[in-house]
């Protein structure tokens, strides 16, 4: 990276930290902090709802997806807008009227403290090792594209948002977040500009999206109906419309965000913004994984975009079975690109040769990707997550490297903030205020709310560290974390749609909902978009069964 | 905006809203659907 590259990092980096808490007004009360007091337009709070669910990892692995797999995924998010509009009739008025912190709080108000505690025990839980995957998953990305040291990387994305979070609150993080909206849309777009002014002479972009579509990239929908199979029409529209239920509707670090908003109004519009926006900028950040994978046709291609992986192939005394596939790749990724070449110039039966050659490209990476898998001892290892930033420092322009890879730290920082803020928030409200002390001014409240946040910023930090010396395994505790998401709503479920519903229902139902998701997701390996139907159709219906049982009983 | 019970007057701006969605989430697809289509 050049020096001004490296300047526009570091300016970001102190621009976000002084920009967020010179924008943090009455903080100095609990409400204030946590909700803003409930004062900020919903234009503000919508975009922040995106940029909370808009991590580095989706502008890392889902443009990395976009070239591996082309639009398929852009799937998972049909269920959104429908969810969007549930949401707006229910759990938003309901929530904001009922004056809560917290998701959870209203769950005592409903049912009893054990609901309560178990909901928010589960969202700390699952939401404390997610937000340090957040963390750590760009960080080791950036720590290898960049060449720094993987903690100076976890510091540079933690310790500004960490700053900015802890004395800023909410209102630092909200108003952070539209600002980073504003430089992850304008990395994406510049992306996609060089993109496509990096084409070859004679390969315009409707011929470079036709070259894509021959082998199947360009295919967003699958309307077959398979339970295994993670990204098809039906898993998102139904699986995805029970995720979306679940994480926007039950999950405090989003709920939260719609609480600060002014009124119920503008808190149904921050969620509409979602609603309309988030399939076509998915849909755009797919198109940009597409298009890497036309343009690295036509460019110098590594076999590995994962430079550690292949210190290992040498270190572990390899080289020459790499150099063996490398030899082949070569070969093939030539053939590709003389047959793109002849398929822009209309050439008869170019097309066929063209998805040979890229059959043959696959196979010599997959080989690789085996020989690594092979020398690393690990079956999950794949280098996808790294093509965007690799074509970012290796191919864009002096300045737009900087920029990019600004948006990769906005991406991150702004699903932490919001992350570490909701975190905080459930552990003084709904575990402190509730368990541990009960009086307290407000300003004592303030402290240990500030308190709770560096403490959850310097807990995600060290996590995020030790992540990768575990590996795989804090990404298999994420995976299984979402695995809630489906029970958590059932129980909300019962408690805003069953009058009958009782405490029992609730928090038996939750665990009977956990445990038949744990056993469907080991026994028939379901796609995980429909275990949160399974999750949320079990809790209501066992609860429901419990609730009456129990109310007979009595 | 005041915020009071659902008046008739927000039903409606609200039923227009969810028609909204719905047109321009139904729009997305197709032009999804049509996108890989011709790009094929």
């Amino acid at each position: 990276m050049s020096t001004l590259d490296w300047v526009i990092v570091a300016a970001y980096l102190v621009w976000v930290v002084w920009d967020g808490l010179r924008l943090s007004r009455r903080t100095n009360e609990v409400e204030g902090y946590f909700l803003a007091s409930r004062s900020l337009p919903w234009w503000a709070v919508g975009l922040s709802v995106m940029a909370t669910q808009l991590s580095a990892i989706t502008m890392t692995s889902t443009t990395g997806q976009g070239y591996a797999d082309g639009m398929r995924f852009v799937q998972f998010y049909f269920g959104l807008p429908i969810a969007m509009i549930i949401l707006s009739v229910t759990v938003v008025p309901f929530f904001w009227r009922a004056n809560v912190f917290t998701a959870y709080e209203y769950l005592e108000r409903r049912f009893d403290a054990k609901t309560r505690a178990l909901t928010a025990l589960l969202f700390l839980v699952s939401r404390g090792l997610s937000c340090s995957v957040i963390v750590a998953a760009p960080a080791v990305i950036l720590s290898i594209v960049l060449g720094w040291d993987l903690t100076a990387t976890v510091l540079a994305i933690g310790l500004p948002t960490v700053i900015y979070t802890m004395f800023g609150g909410v209102q630092a993080v909200t108003w952070t977040d539209v600002k980073q909206m504003g430089v992850i849309i304008a990395g994406i777009v510049a992306a996609v500009v060089v993109l496509i002014a990096g084409l070859p002479q004679g390969v315009d972009l409707a011929t470079a999206l036709h070259i894509a579509g021959a082998v199947g990239k360009t295919r967003a929908l699958d309307f077959t109906f398979d339970l295994h199979h993670d990204y098809t029409f039906w898993s998102g529209l139904i699986g995805g419309l029970f995720l979306a239920l679940s994480y926007f509707g039950c999950d405090q670090s989003q709920v939260q965000r719609y609480l600060t908003a002014r009124s119920v109004d503008e808190g149904r519009s921050s969620l509409f913004m979602s609603a309309f926006v988030k399939i076509p900028l998915q849909a755009l950040i797919l198109l940009t994984g597409v298009l890497m994978f036309v343009f690295f046709i036509f460019h110098a291609e590594p076999l590995l975009f994962d430079g550690r992986a292949l210190h290992e192939i040498h270190a572990s005394g390899r080289t020459a079975d790499y150099q063996a596939i490398d030899r082949d790749y070569e070969r093939a990724h030539d053939a590709r690109m003389t047959a793109a070449r002849a398929m822009a110039a209309g050439t008869t039966g170019a097309r066929d040769a063209f998805v040979a050659a890229d059959a043959a490209v696959h196979v010599a990476r997959a080989r690789a990707v085996a020989l690594v898998k092979d020398v690393e001892h690990d079956d999950t290892w794949t280098d996808v997550n790294y093509v965007f930033p690799s074509f970012v420092v290796e191919h864009m322009p002096i300045g737009l490297v900087g920029l990019i890879i600004a948006a990769i730290f906005a991406a991150a920082m702004s699903s932490i903030a919001a992350e570490l803020n909701s975190l905080a928030t459930t552990t003084v409200i709904d575990v402190y205020k509730r368990h541990i002390r009960r009086e307290a001014d407000d300003a004592h409240y303030l402290r240990v709310s500030k308190l709770a946040t560096g403490a959850w910023g310097v807990f995600v930090c060290l996590m995020a560290v030790y992540a990768v010396r575990l590996g795989s395994l804090i990404e298999v505790v994420n995976r299984y974390g979402s695995y809630f998401y489906g029970s958590l709503l059932g129980v909300f479920i019962l408690a805003l749609g069953m009058k009958k519903a009782n405490g029992h229902g609730a928090f038996f139902g939750l665990l009977a909902g956990m445990t038949a998701v744990g056993v469907v997701a080991v026994r028939w390996h379901v796609a995980y978009l429909w275990l949160n139907v399974v999750g949320a159709v079990v809790v209501t219906l066992v609860g429901a069964a419990i609730s009456r049982a129990t109310a007979r009983a009595a | 905006m005041a915020d009071t019970a659902a008046s008739p007057p927000a039903d409606r701006r609200l039923g227009r809203v969810f028609l909204g969605i719905a047109i321009v989430e139904a729009l997305v697809i197709a032009g999804l659907y049509a996108f890989g289509w011709y790009f094929r």
